[in-house]
């Protein structure tokens, strides 16, 4: 197929009356989802996960849904409570952060979506080139790079990540067809069910969250009047908007990235290195401006060793892998060869998406206002019944239900601990890949492990996972010197 | 103290991860690795990384004994949902485990009540007749289900 018509089949694909269905849907529900109290992205899209294979949708609508409610969860800005002590200048210039974070949420998700393009086809020409060996050595950059979020417990986030790898060891050894780790229970011979895991992980830990948060729902707001968009505040953001899109695409193609570290390490470089602007107002809009785009952007950049390797950029986009595997599709330099249709029509959703978003951005956050003043009491038994709805309509068994209430209690304990979840979770997706890429490579070189540091793209890789783990720590320290001479 | 708790318990099943790996063997084997050298690695890595959280470990705040107590009720109300999952059937097991769930979160019973009536009923019709997600009918009344 030549690329004119894959791009017009990727068209009919995004535009077929489901997609374009799927794609309304999934920014009411992301935009619900990421407006509720306490839920993220990753919590909406793991819940939407088991119900999207419960309705046995196509995997095209399956994907537009959750990407969609992946970037409608991180799109704009919702303010958490105003503080009373507010000036009405002040009330005034957070009402116009709001509306320009929506712009800056526009805008990352649309360079994202170029980005996205651009580096697919330049990765995709690479990745043909990919045997075991590099396989294995890109597993090893992608869980490196977990080293950027790590921040001050470096071992336990190692720790998560070797949980993971370990829930993925359990099963039918795909080698040799033993059985590892199974204790005779046979509906786990084939490995713990992905959509278990991750409701176990997201949803049921959030029940117990919740309840010892146990706050009460935020008082009804002021409505805050929707303020005519002001071209000087537009123009004074545009800079700060440009560098959070580029800082926030690059650090969701990283593997260990997400959208929360990108919004956070472009607010810190917001506030350290161009902090140069002497109007107070103006600096606080920037700084939330920055943080909205570059969360935005890092979705797209999170898709991109998605669809190019099958490595996730986040833990998000680990349960979208889990959702093409359960579909049976390998995304890697194969997926352009079978599925370029796929991916044209994810990226034209992705451009729809992102201009419904900013249409509706103003009429949803009015409405969601409403959705925010839910009281758990209501919320909690909602979440548990489509936990249970989910899981059970894929597996039919009761005891994926107990698995699942074990992972989430165990989940929740290990969050207490400051142990990570999202590293558990890729390193639950990534190890049987890593395990099996290291076991082929192997057997190609007879045993010797030379493999596995020759030739230029392994060579590459291992000097980027050193990179990785090097950078960030620089960086700290930098960053930390900053604000000391800033005192 | 209780950091080091949590450490030693990971210790210990990076132990018992360990051991059981270690008698893993394939009949014939044509890769040269074979089915155990991963996992005795990620075993090791494990009690090494616990061994270094229970030498030096961080204080952890934990909530109070009352949320403790609390936990242990959801914990039970889950696992009873489990339970009656099947032989009580969806609708009769949601609405009593979601009525459970939803006096947890402080409410007043009606409250609770209609919550968990509500929920079931939508869910069992949206589920079931409209999108074809079989939900079970309950095996103690004699009409189906498992």
């Amino acid at each position: 197929m030549d690329f004119w018509t894959e791009l017009g089949h990727g068209w009919q694909l995004a535009f077929s009356t489901l997609n374009l269905a799927m794609v309304c849907l999934g920014v009411l529900l992301g935009s619900l989802l990421g407006s509720l109290r306490g839920l993220r992205a990753i919590h909406g899209v793991a819940l939407l996960l088991p119900l999207t294979y419960a309705f046995s949708l196509p995997i095209e609508s399956t994907l537009i849904l959750l990407l969609t409610a992946y970037y409608a969860a991180e799109f704009g800005w919702q303010r958490e409570s105003t503080p009373t002590t507010e000036t009405s200048a002040e009330q005034k210039h957070l009402a116009m952060a709001q509306t320009l974070s929506g712009i800056g949420s526009f805008f990352g998700g649309m360079t994202a979506n170029i980005g996205m393009i651009l580096s697919i086809i330049l990765i995709k020409q690479v990745a043909l080139r990919f045997g075991p060996a590099e396989y294995f050595v890109l597993i090893i950059f992608a869980f490196a790079s977990l080293s950027i979020r790590a921040g001050s417990y470096p071992f336990r986030t190692i720790i998560s990540t070797v949980l993971g790898i370990m829930m993925a060891t359990i099963g039918i050894d795909s080698t040799t067809g033993i059985l590892r780790f199974t204790m005779n229970i046979p509906q786990i011979f084939d490995g713990i069910e992905f959509t278990t895991v991750v409701v176990g992980l997201f949803v049921i830990s959030k029940l117990f969250e919740l309840l010892e948060a146990g706050q009460q729902p935020p008082k009804p707001q002021a409505k805050a009047e929707h303020p005519r968009l002001n071209r000087v505040s537009l123009l004074a953001c545009r800079w700060a908007m440009l560098r959070s899109a580029v800082i926030g695409f690059i650090i969701g193609v990283l593997p260990g990235g997400g959208a929360i570290l990108a919004s956070n390490l472009s607010l810190k470089i917001e506030k350290t290195i161009f902090a140069g602007d002497r109007n107070r107002l103006r600096g606080r809009l920037k700084a939330v401006v920055a943080e909205e785009t570059a969360n935005s952007a890092a979705v797209g950049g999170a898709m991109v060793p998605l669809l190019a390797l099958g490595i996730p950029g986040s833990g998000t986009a680990a349960i979208l892998l889990g959702a093409l595997l359960l579909h049976n599709i390998t995304p890697g330099p194969g997926l352009f060869t079978q599925h370029a249709d796929l991916i044209w029509a994810l990226l034209m959703s992705m451009c729809l998406g992102n201009l419904l978003l900013l249409g509706l951005y103003w009429p949803l956050t009015r409405l969601l206002q409403r959705v925010r003043e839910m009281p758990d009491w209501v919320f909690s038994p909602v979440l548990t019944v489509l936990a249970f709805i989910g899981v059970f309509s894929i597996n039919e068994s009761s005891l994926s239900l107990l698995i699942m209430l074990l992972l989430g209690g165990c989940a929740y304990l290990l969050e207490r601990w400051h142990y990570p979840l999202p590293p558990l979770l890729l390193g639950f997706v990534l190890g049987e890949v890593m395990e099996n890429a290291l076991r082929r490579a192997l057997a190609i070189s007879g045993g010797s492990l030379d493999i596995l540091y020759q030739g230029p793209i392994c060579q590459t890789l291992w000097l980027l996972t050193f990179l990785v783990i090097l950078v960030p720590l620089l960086l700290s320290w930098f960053f930390a010197g900053r604000t000391k001479g800033s005192k | 103290m209780s950091d080091r708790l949590f450490s030693l318990v990971l210790l210990l099943l990076g132990l018992i991860y360990g051991a059981s790996a270690r008698i893993l063997t394939a009949p014939f084997s044509y890769d040269p690795l074979g089915p155990a050298p991963v996992p005795l690695f990620l075993a090791a890595l494990l009690t090494i990384l616990a061994t270094l959280l229970v030498i030096h470990p961080q204080p952890i705040d934990l909530p109070r004994a009352a949320t403790w107590k609390r936990f242990l009720w959801l914990a039970a109300t889950l696992v009873f949902y489990q339970l009656t999952w099947l032989p009580l059937g969806f609708l009769l097991s949601t609405t009593i485990s979601l009525y459970l769930l939803s006096r947890l979160f402080h409410c007043s019973w009606m409250q609770g009540l209609m919550t968990a009536l509500i929920l079931s009923v939508i869910c069992y019709g949206v589920f079931n007749f409209l999108l074809n997600a079989p939900l079970p009918l309950g095996s103690i009344f004699s009409y189906g289900g498992n």
